[in-house]
Formats: C-alpha cells, structure tokens, sequence
C-alpha cells in the first residue's frame, strides 16, 4: 500500500498526467479513476500506479501515428537537423550530422512503444544512456545533445499535426500521448545531463591530479579576478605561497602586463569561452616573466569561475629577442656590403635580395621575393649557376666558383651556401680580375715564348760546338759545353715551371688521360732520374700492379720533382726509396729520401707557391719553389692527394695517391 | 744528299739548324715565313724534310702546312713543327704535320727524328 506522501491530489494528479483538473475529477466522480477520499473536505488522491493505468492505450487510435511516424522518421530528423543548424550555426554541424542515425532510431522506437508505456520506459533508459555516451565520444556538448532532442519532439509533434492526425484525438487521447511524447523525450534528456555530469566529474577529477603534477602555473579566479585556487606551479614561478595569493586580485598581485584591456580579455572569456595570449607577471622577487596564458571558463561552473594557465616561456622571448637582434645585425651587414647577395628557399623562390643584387639585377626587390630564380631569370636556367646551385644543395657543402654571369654577361665570383631551408648565395664582379689574369695569362706565355726561343738556338750552338770539340778531340772544352746545357735546361725548367703555374691558377692547364700501370711509369722514370744523378742509388720496392687512369706526363712530372728533391735535400746520403702499394680504391706512391728533412713548423708550407725550405744551418737550394706546388695541384686534379711526413735530421717521405681502375668483378662461376 | 728545308722567323734558331743539320751530312736551307719566297724556296730547292715553325700569334705556320699538305706537289714532303708555345703539339699534329718537337729540343732527339724521315724516303734524288 502506497504511503500518503507519495499519494497525488488532483492538481498534481493533473499535471502527472497532463490533463485537466475536471477531466481527472470526472473520472474519480465516475468511478473509472480508483482514488481515496482524504480530510475534511474529502479531497481525492491517488496512486501513481492508478494515475498511470488512465493513460488508454488504444491500439486502434495510435496505429495511424505510429505508421506515419515510422514512415516519415527520416523526415521528420531532417527538419529537426535544420532547426538544429539554424540555431547552433553550420560550424558545429558535424555533431548534428553524426546523430542523425541515432534520432531516427529514437522516433522509431517512441512510435513502436506509444502502447506501452512501462517497456517504452526502460527502453528509453537504455537508450538515453547510449545517446550520452555516444554524444560524449563525439565531444558534443550537452546543450547541443539536448537541443537535438528538442527538436526532434517538435518536429515529431508537427509532422503529426500537419498530417491532421493530432486533430482527430479526443481531449484525452490527445493529452495521453502528449504524455508518452514529453515522458520518453524527458527520459533521454535527463539520462543526457546525468551520464555529462558524471563525465565531467570524472574529468575533473583527472585535471586536479594534473593540476598537481604539472609545472606549469593554474589559477582558478572569479569574475572579478580574485584569485581563488594556485597551484605549485604558480608557487614555483611567482615566488608566493597558495595563502599568500588566495583572494588577491591576479593583477595586483602579479603587476599584470595585458596585450590588450582586462575588460576586453574578459569579456572574451564571457562570451568565447576562452582567451589566449602573452602576458608578463612580476615575480615576488620583483623579477619580470613572460608567459604564455589561456583563460577559460571552469566547466559546470556556471559561467563564474576562470580557470588561468600560465607557462613560463621567458627563456624563449629572450632567445628570440637576441634572434631578432642578430638578424637585423646580419640584415645591416647584409645591405652594407659591396657582394650581392640573395637567399632562396628549397624550391629555388627568393626569399631575400640585398639591395646590392637589386642594384646589379636593375630589378626592384620587392618584385624578386617568392619567385622562382630560374623563372625569372631564364636564360640561367641551363647555365653553370644552375648546376653548381643543384649540386650545393645535393652534396650539402658550400661552392665556389667563376662564371660568366648569364644575367648581367659578366665575370663573377660565386659563393653558394646550402642551408637546411635553402641557399645563400653572394657574387662579386670580378671581371677587371679576369682581364688582369687574362693579360698576365698572355704575358707569361708571350714571356715563355720568347725566353725559350733564344734557350734553343743557344742549345743547339752549344751541342754543335760540343760535338766539333770532341771530334777535334778537345774533350776538356767539351765538358765545359756540357755545363753551359744543363745550365740552359734549368732555365728551361724554370720557364717551364712559370707557365705551369700561372695556367693551373686558372685551370687551364689541359690533362691528356690515358689507362697504364702505375708501376712502369715509376720505373721509366726511376731510370731517366738515375742517369742524371750518379751519386744516389733510386730503389724501387713493394710494386702493385694496378693501373690508374691518369695524363702519365703529368705524373711522370710529379715523379721527377719528388725524386728531384729528394736527391737535392740528401746530399749526404746514398740511396732513395720509392714504394707503390694497393689501397683500397687507390695506389699510394711514396718517395723516401735520408737527407735532412724538414722542421714541422714548415711542414704545413712546402706546398705552398714560391715556397721554400728555411733552414740557416743547412745549404740552400735555389729554385723558385714552385714544383711541389706544381705537383699538388696535379695530383690533386687526379683527385688524389700528396703529403709529407718528415723528421728534422732524418729524411722525409713523400706520398701521393691516385685512384686505381676498378676491374669488373666476373660474377660468373 | 738529303735536302731539308728549316723555315722559323728567328735568325738565331735558322743559324742553328744550318750547323747542326750541315754537320750531320745533309744539304740545308733555311727560310723566313714568307709566304712568296717560301714556295719560291720550296720550288727551286725541292727539300726531301721540312722543319716548320708553328707560332700561334704573327705569322701561322698552321696555314703553311695545312698549304703545303693540300697541293699535290708538296703533300708528300713530310713536315716536322717545332714550337716553343704550351699545348702546341695538338695543333700542330691537327694542321697535318707528320711530327713534333716543343722548342728548346735536345739535337739528339731533332736528328733523330729527321733520319727517321729521311731514311727510306727519297724525293728528287
């Protein structure tokens, strides 16, 4: 037996079912409505058991508004979605159009259960709940997920009227289903609000341990900015304690630096939910901090609290600062010097020009920045720019080198530096250099020229003298004669030599490459050498058998200056040593000699032009200095390498390298 | 007797060549490039060996012996160059000199090579 507390007078037996209050009085006077008479005036109650069993469930009556609500289910959620829409606004869409299987589910089951309430119920429960969680995954917000539902009972209730079905219910039928509609709607928005609290809750649990954790600074402050909660990171980096901070206003405390008005901030986080941005904080210490803050209203807080989280990011502003300082310092110097220089991006677009460049370009800048440079310079599009631009950035090295300039058609001197974003690259006119080197080019030849022609007609006088001389058998003038040619041959040497130079420097010095053991050009010339010099005995040790791809005069040139000079710095000594081993891709050739050696501080030197050995105790040698140097550039154009090792007093080591040609493997077995 | 014909712009090198050539037991005469006098030379003289001077600038012995090589005449007559100028040993082979020597030479090596053109070979007796 139901207690009287939980017993209904008419008023609220009429809002339970919503009905009238003389429909419910009718019903009690007549009988059909089972109640109980109470007090003195003899007021009906009733039970909600009874109340329930007057909701007439009349199979015939709803089978019409259950068929058109089933057939017209998918309708009926396309107008709930625009009503939806017209009221959120098309950006929060996504989560309307996520649920829209769900809604026509639930207007198909409200319209399956409209004759059975009590089932419909514990259905609408069930559902209810996966509605939430769904809504939760899909991070609707509960308004959002209750407004859906909304407006899926409007526009249920409206299709049915349009349809003219509502009208044709008596007052009770009409109130009844009213009842089922507004009962299973209430269901599922209440279990709605409830599994979102229970969420948040557990969400919020979450964030506190966080809160803890983190160290970064989390304020919780009133509307007015009063600060209600501070944590061990807003210790850490403020300097005061939590009872220090609690109830002072964040400003005052903090001496608060906004970007823009605390009103406007403010309002921002009223009206958006949230606001970020940069502020600076005074530390207890007087200390001044930059800090990356968001602002945001503390979720089911109803609108009053702002949760403020601030990270420290002082460091960073300072680096960024001096970042910004250096380049405006590299802009000045950029603009400042006389070298053009421009940067590109990966895909070639300039990303900056100095004014120099402009200048060079005749073109404004800013009409360069963001294009491509080959686009708009295409007649450097197949030039060497074009390659050595493509190989810095392919070999990840910095280059160097001369050209005619395909823009401005005149010699310059580029300097091409790849960088993770791009290139920089400078370049300097050098065309009066190039004229220069040009004149000194023709003088050294014309020199050449005309220093060996007096050279040869006074060989060949002297070699006809000395072949009369021994024939008439005066062989101590012969001698002398002999002399006076080996004299002439040095001069030839040193023209020689002078040539070189000046054709290496400017790369014009022509190789003739051909394949040849190594090991016979080391003994040719071992054998040309040791007719010269009687004195020391050359011996040839460790041969390989390789061959390598080289101009053999050229390395035949090397051999000599080496062994040359190793004759020349062991006067005492007796014998010289020459080795070729095999290294892996390459020979190695060495020129050992047991002479004097040369001091480490000039080591680093001997290759150098003009270059030579400065040592007061021991004989000099004249000679212009240039064979090492001669000899460098040659094997290093062989792609090899030459070096010393020397021990003062003991003799010195010569070692080249070249590389060897690589025999196909015969795979075959 | 071998002729042979020695034609350079350098008094010095001409006087040179006549020792050292007339020593080794052959008939020599010498010329200055000049176009006229040397086919004037070249005619009346009729060398079994020419020994040409190549001078990139000036006067080209490359026009001479791309000449001499193209008229029936003289096309036979084999040419040595000589040159004091880098690199001149290609140019020289590429005008259809038969051989090369680079200026200043060791008299072995330029009688050598003149012996060896003037062994089997015998033009105008």
């Amino acid at each position: 037996m139901a207690k009287t507390s939980e017993l209904l007078n008419v008023q609220e037996s009429a809002g339970f079912l919503g009905l009238s209050i003389s429909t419910i009085r009718r019903w009690a006077q007549s009988g059909e409505l089972k109640g109980k008479k109470v007090g003195s005036r003899g007021d009906w109650r009733f039970t909600k058991e009874e109340l329930t069993k007057m909701i007439r469930i009349d199979k015939k009556k709803y089978s019409v508004i259950k068929k058109s609500l089933i057939a017209s289910a998918v309708e009926i959620q396309k107008i709930a979605s625009l009503k939806h829409k017209q009221l959120v606004g098309s950006e929060r869409m996504e989560g309307i159009r996520i649920h829209q299987k769900e809604h026509v589910q639930v207007i198909k089951k409200l319209a399956r259960n409209l004759e059975n309430f009590e089932k419909g119920k514990k259905i609408f429960t069930i559902l209810g709940e996966k509605l939430a969680k769904q809504a939760i995954k899909d991070n609707l917000s509960l308004e959002s997920a209750v407004d859906g539902l909304i407006f899926l009972r409007q526009s249920m209730w409206e299709k049915l009227y349009q349809e003219r079905l509502l009208q044709k219910l008596t007052p009770e039928d009409f109130y009844a289903l009213s009842h089922i509609f507004s009962t299973y709607t209430d269901i599922l928005t209440s279990k709605l609000a409830f599994t979102y609290e229970e969420h948040t809750k557990g969400q919020l649990g979450r964030q506190v341990e966080l809160l803890q954790l983190t160290s970064e600074a989390f304020l919780v402050m009133d509307i007015k900015n009063r600060i209600l909660s501070w944590n061990k990171g807003a210790e850490n980096l403020y300097g005061y304690k939590e009872q220090e901070a609690l109830g002072k206003k964040g400003f005052e405390l903090l001496k608060t630096q906004y970007p823009i008005s605390r009103r406007k901030i403010n309002h921002q986080v009223r009206t958006k939910g949230l606001w970020v941005g940069e502020l600076i904080h005074s530390t207890k210490k007087g200390n001044t901090v930059v800090v990356d803050s968001s602002w945001q209203i503390l979720p089911s807080s109803n609108n009053s609290l702002i949760l403020e989280v601030n990270k420290d990011i002082t460091a960073r502003k300072m680096q960024e600062e001096k970042l910004a300082e250096a380049n405006a310092l590299n802009r000045s110097i950029l603009e400042s010097i006389s070298d053009a220089f421009y940067a590109l991006d990966e895909h070639y677009n300039f990303t900056y020009v100095n004014a120099k460049a402009a200048q060079l370009w005749e073109k404004d800048r800013k009409s360069l920045i963001g294009k491509n440079i080959w686009k708009l310079f295409p007649q450097a599009a197949d030039s060497l720019s074009y390659q050595k631009h493509h190989e810095a950035i392919r070999i990840q090295r910095p280059l160097s080198y001369d050209t005619i300039s395909p823009i401005l058609d005149n010699w310059i001197e580029v300097n091409v530096y790849p960088s993770k974003t791009g290139l920089s690259v400078y370049f300097h006119d050098i065309t009066e250099r190039k004229k220069l080197e040009q004149r000194k080019d023709d003088f050294v030849a014309l020199a050449s020229h005309e220093l060996k022609t007096p050279v040869t007609s006074m060989k060949m006088f002297t070699q006809v003298l000395k072949q009369r001389l021994k024939k008439a058998g005066d062989i101590g003038s012969a001698d002398f004669l002999n002399n006076m040619d080996k004299q002439l041959n040095k001069l030839t040497e040193l023209v020689n030599g002078l040539l070189d130079v000046s054709r290496l420097q400017q790369g014009k010095l022509v190789y003739k490459k051909e394949e040849f053991p190594i090991d016979s050009l080391i003994k040719e010339t071992i054998e040309n050498v040791q007719i010269i010099s009687k004195k020391h005995k050359i011996v040839f040790d460790d041969h390989t058998r390789k061959r390598v791809l080289a101009d053999k005069d050229r390395i035949g040139q090397v051999l000599i200056n080496l062994l040359t000079n190793a004759i020349k710095y062991s006067p005492d000594s007796k014998k010289i040593l020459v080795r070729s081993k095999n290294e892996s891709s390459h020979v190695v050739v060495s020129v050992q000699d047991f002479g004097m050696g040369i001091p480490k501080d000039q080591q680093g030197k001997i290759f150098d032009r003009f270059f030579q050995v400065n040592n007061p105790q021991v004989k000099t040698y004249p000679g212009l200095g240039l064979g090492l140097f001669i000899s460098k550039e040659i094997i290093e154009r062989h792609n090899g390498k030459i070096w010393i090792e020397s021990t003062e007093g003991k003799g010195s080591t010569f070692y080249f390298t070249l590389p060897t040609i690589q025999k196909k493997v015969n795979t075959e077995k | 007797m071998k002729k042979v014909l020695v034609i350079d712009d350098d008094d010095a090198i001409l006087t040179g060549f006549e020792f050292m050539l007339t020593d080794a037991g052959y008939d020599v005469q010498t010329s200055i490039k000049d176009g006229k006098i040397l086919l004037e030379k070249i005619r009346s003289f009729q060398p079994d060996l020419i020994i040409l001077d190549l001078l990139l600038s000036g006067t080209d012995g490359r026009h001479i012996c791309k000449k001499l090589k193209s008229d029936n005449k003289t096309k036979d007559i084999p040419i040595i160059m000589i040159s004091a100028h880098p690199d001149a040993q290609k140019t020289a082979l590429e005008a259809g000199a038969d051989d090369f020597l680079a200026k200043p030479f060791e008299m072995d090596d330029m009688l050598e090579k003149v012996k060896k053109y003037l062994k089997s070979e015998s033009w105008g007796g």
